[in-house]
């Protein structure tokens, strides 16, 4: 069931609701058992098959959770915290690497080892992730032992499950544990749905828009000029945004209506001015994550440059091979790693050259740089293969000339001498999707980098967990644009609303659902 | 408890009010004529290509107009095939054009299926299109594609998406747009599809660039494709077996079946031969000889992808953007023009006065003589336009 269609929005949604409060006047146990019910029902929705697998995971690390948390600290404590991490590690290389691996050594060594063809568990990666940390926290003695009914919804919860954000239990067992969520709030509903229906219109109304001129350069097998590429990147770029940005939004704004705050997974990504600040913008909870639980145990910062670097770049592949079994995940980790060692060395070579603080400019050009090799790193991120990726970019710097549609050519009249001066070439056909590819990507670019994002839109009201004030970006309209619960804005939000209702008829996937 | 419930009152409102106004547009401009609302000139009496709904609006119309003969194949057949040309009443005949632009031939047969649903076709034209023909060796030959009804569900999803969607809401728009265009994206109500914006394209581009922009996609269309016709081990393929289950089922049912293989223009058979596909193309018209034979006297098979005076017709040089095509849009869509030929070649036998190689009915006796009689037309063909032809390969050479 997607959070995008009609069986989802009004059968769905309601009836758990109505449930939720219903029998949560009972007790909360019971309120929190139909949440859970209700969001295994979710998940078996999407297939059946693995709703074994989910239950055998929830109880087999609860299990270990309770007594690792019990001998914290101690050499049994490790032992079973080794058992547990290995056998979910183990489960979740044979179910989202075995053909990954099996493939990687048939083409090394030249072998010819049959391939497994697992379907992949949807949310395998998050519910394995939501997890893991728990047990580390409970060896660590961080985590509090809670009822099974508030971890089986921890993990399952129907707004996080699929697609995250990661959530982490210190930040959701105590909300499962509030008696006021149990109770329907007219606050909640009206933040609630005012973020489901800003993350529904990003998915609807702007992902979906983008994804019909981002798709074709990535499956047209043919070189593809220097604009024709670039469109097309840019488009996938802004897509992506849009789609988990959004898929994160309806997710806050779902979670809300059940009295429920999420984490922030997205601040506004493309404003960052370094690569740094990108992933803390970026999928933020996946990136906390990885942060906790593996640079800080690899040695994070501690052990000088040289091994910071390492531990960077370890994180970052490790970090792209968690979004897909294959080597174009890889090499686009690879390239954040790599990134960031470069910003993290250009900082320190900065403050020893004693530069000062950046001026304007230089913002604005470390947005810009950013956002490039962000883009270029997209590239890989997208493609179905290698060579695909690296026909783009080769079209990405011009090596297969510049193009533009014959019939836009004959139209633009006076410049038509400077572009042939230029060496600028021209195709037959494909005007309307090149004119429309800019324009969804200048609307989608003036969105992205001008206008306050969802939370800072719903900053005075605690849309999330975090206080999205503290890393404000600065945008237009900010003003303007703060939300409050007046008659204006429930205007605004009901045609909103509307708009993305009426652009359901063809739910598309979220794009997130596959790592 | 009024006040505090204010927001979500007005965002109610709001929300009902937009749903509301969407709804009642669309109904009253009807872009897919479900509702059946009064035809206003000026607003909503031209209906435009319904794009993603062309199906369900075919099927609809299907159900609504109980055609007696039908018109079925791929874009070829929509643009090409008129179902109110007069052969048909001469016939006395009232025919649909159910072709699916961009579809096989199993979409071809679900629709003669879906029309079956109300009323028996007398006379049935299928275009075949020999791209469709082009196999994996180990494609899956799948059973005939049965009726498919539309359930309740489907009814409701189809309805509401033509109330209650963005989609629609365009379509009510582009409806209205349609209505005052001077070369309007329509479909008739008989379910041709005139093209009309094609001649707005060729106004403004000329054909050359229609024909070019068209033979690039179709190059490297073509160096894609298998060059088989058959699956391993058989001596048919998923779409061959559709066509013997077509003739099959036309045999049992007494229906009057035309399988048409479509007038190409010259500049794609000269890409079918540089593209290595020539020998598939002519074993694929012996096979379906063969299968067309099986079917008795009612099944006639017609080709009319020879090189005749109307096939060959010149493509205007570049630069050119005045002298109009007259049988072609582009090489792969002739123009209705020249799809009233073949109508009345198939429609009205003797009526025709010199067909020539135009449209020749292909039996087992007349094959080899048939395809002799094509190789050497190509050959002439060759000779006397080689800029063309050589233009023409090195356009598939470069598309490997």
């Amino acid at each position: 069931m997607l959070f995008n269609s009609y069986e989802f929005i009004f059968l769905f949604l309601p009836i758990t609701l109505i449930g939720y409060f219903v029998l949560g006047r009972y007790g909360k146990g019971f309120g929190a058992g139909w949440l859970g019910l209700s969001s295994i029902f979710f998940y078996a929705w999407w297939d059946y098959r693995y709703v074994l697998l989910l239950g055998a995971s929830i109880v087999g690390n609860y299990w270990f959770g309770c007594h690792i948390a019990r001998a914290h600290g101690t050499r049994k404590g490790r032992i079973l915290l080794g058992v547990a991490v290995t056998t979910n590690l183990l489960l979740l290389a044979y179910y989202k690497y075995a053909d990954f691996f099996i493939n990687t050594i048939n083409v090394a060594a030249g072998a010819d080892l049959p391939l497994l063809h697992i379907v992949l568990p949807i949310g395998i990666s998050f519910f394995t992730f939501t997890q893991l940390a728990f047990l580390v926290d409970a060896y660590q003695g961080k985590a509090a032992e809670y009822r099974f009914v508030y971890y089986v919804l921890f993990v399952t919860y129907f707004p996080h499950l699929i697609a995250g954000p990661v959530l982490h239990h210190k930040e959701m067992m105590p909300q499962f544990d509030m008696d006021r969520n149990y109770r329907a709030r007219i606050r909640n509903f009206e933040i609630g749905l005012t973020i489901f229906t800003i993350g529904l219109c990003k998915k609807v109304l702007l992902a979906d828009s983008l994804a019909e001129y981002a798709n074709p350069v990535f499956s047209d097998p043919s070189p593809q000029s220097l604009l024709v590429a670039w469109g097309g990147v840019l488009a996938y770029t802004f897509q992506l945004y849009f789609d988990f940005s959004g898929y994160s939004d309806m997710a806050i704004g779902l979670s809300r209506l059940f009295g429920v705050k999420l984490p922030l997974n997205f601040n506004s990504p493309y404003k960052a001015d370094n690569i740094s600040e990108f992933w803390r913008r970026w999928h933020m909870t996946l990136s906390r994550f990885l942060r906790d639980y593996l640079y800080i145990p690899l040695g994070g910062n501690r052990h000088g440059p040289a091994r910071r670097h390492l531990n960077l770049m370890v994180t970052m592949l490790l970090g792209g091979l968690w979004h897909g079994a294959g080597w174009n995940f890889v090499i686009w980790g690879g390239l954040h790693g790599l990134y960031l060692v470069v910003n993290h060395t250009w900082v320190e070579a900065r403050s020893r050259m004693g530069f000062g603080r950046r001026s304007a400019w230089g913002r604005v050009a470390g947005v810009a740089l950013t956002f490039l090799a962000v883009t270029v790193a997209w590239v890989f991120f997208r493609s179905p293969d290698l060579p695909t990726a690296l026909g783009l970019l080769k079209g990405m710097v011009g090596i297969n000339g510049v193009e533009l549609p014959a019939a836009l050519v004959a139209r633009l009249g006076f410049i038509q001498p400077m572009l042939e001066s230029l060496g600028v070439d021209s195709y037959l056909g494909g005007t309307t999707r090149f004119v429309m590819t800019y324009a969804w990507v200048a609307a989608a670019a003036f969105i992205a980098f001008a206008m306050p994002n969802t939370q800072e839109i719903m900053r005075r009201f605690d849309p999330a967990l975090e206080d999205p004030r503290a890393t404000m970006a600065p945008s237009l309209a900010l003003d303007r644009l703060t939300w409050s619960p007046r008659l204006g804005w429930s205007m605004a939000i009901g045609l909103l609303l509307g708009a993305g209702l009426l652009s359901l008829s063809r739910p598309t996937e979220f794009l997130y659902f596959q790592f | 408890m009024v006040r505090r419930t204010r927001y979500l009152c007005g965002l109610g409102v709001s929300l009902a009010a937009l749903l509301v106004a969407v709804v009642a547009f669309n109904l009253v401009v009807d872009p897919y004529g479900y509702v059946g609302a009064p035809r206003i000139p000026g607003l909503n009496a031209l209906k435009p290509g319904p794009g993603s709904e062309l199906v369900a609006v075919k099927r609809a119309a299907l159900a609504r107009l109980a055609p007696d003969a039908l018109i079925l194949g791929n874009s070829r057949a929509e643009v090409g095939f008129d179902p109110e040309h007069p052969a048909w009443a001469t016939r006395g005949l009232e025919a649909y054009n159910a072709a699916i632009r961009g579809a096989g031939l199993e979409a071809a047969v679900r629709m003669l299926e879906t029309a079956r649903q109300t009323q028996e076709p007398e006379v049935v034209i299928v275009g075949l299109d020999f791209l469709d023909f082009l196999t994996a060796p180990d494609a899956a030959i799948r059973p005939f594609p049965n009726a498919t009804s539309e359930s309740v569900i489907d009814r409701f999803q189809r309805w509401f998406g033509a109330v209650g969607t963005f989609g629609a809401l365009r379509d009510s728009v582009r409806t209205i747009i349609a209505q005052h265009g001077r070369y309007p994206e329509i479909i008739t109500d008989r379910g041709l599809n005139p093209l009309r914006e094609y001649e707005g394209i060729a106004r403004v581009e000329g054909y050359h660039a229609m024909f070019a922009q068209r033979a690039q996609e179709n190059a490297r269309a073509y160096v894609r494709k298998p060059s088989g016709i058959f699956v391993d081990g058989t001596r048919s393929s998923p779409s061959l077996s559709i066509v013997e289950g077509l003739v099959e089922r036309a045999r049992q049912r007494g229906t009057e079946l035309h399988l048409v293989i479509y007038p190409y223009h010259a500049q794609i058979l000269v890409m079918f031969e540089a593209a290595g596909l020539w020998p598939a193309f002519e074993q694929w018209k012996r096979r379906l000889a063969e299968i067309a034979a099986k079917g008795g006297p009612g099944i006639k098979l017609w080709d009319f992808s020879g090189f005749s005076d109307y096939t060959t017709e010149p493509i205007p040089g570049a630069g050119d953007t005045t002298t109009e095509v007259r049988w072609y849009w582009e090489a792969g869509h002739f123009k209705k023009a020249l799809g009233d030929l073949v109508l009345e070649r198939i429609l009205l036998p003797g009526d025709t006065a010199d067909a020539g190689n135009f449209g020749v009915r292909l039996m087992g006796a007349n094959i080899d003589a048939h395809l002799r009689r094509i190789s050497q037309d190509r050959d002439a063909f060759r000779t006397s336009n080689q800029a063309f032809v050589a233009d023409t390969e090195a356009l598939v050479e470069r598309a490997r």
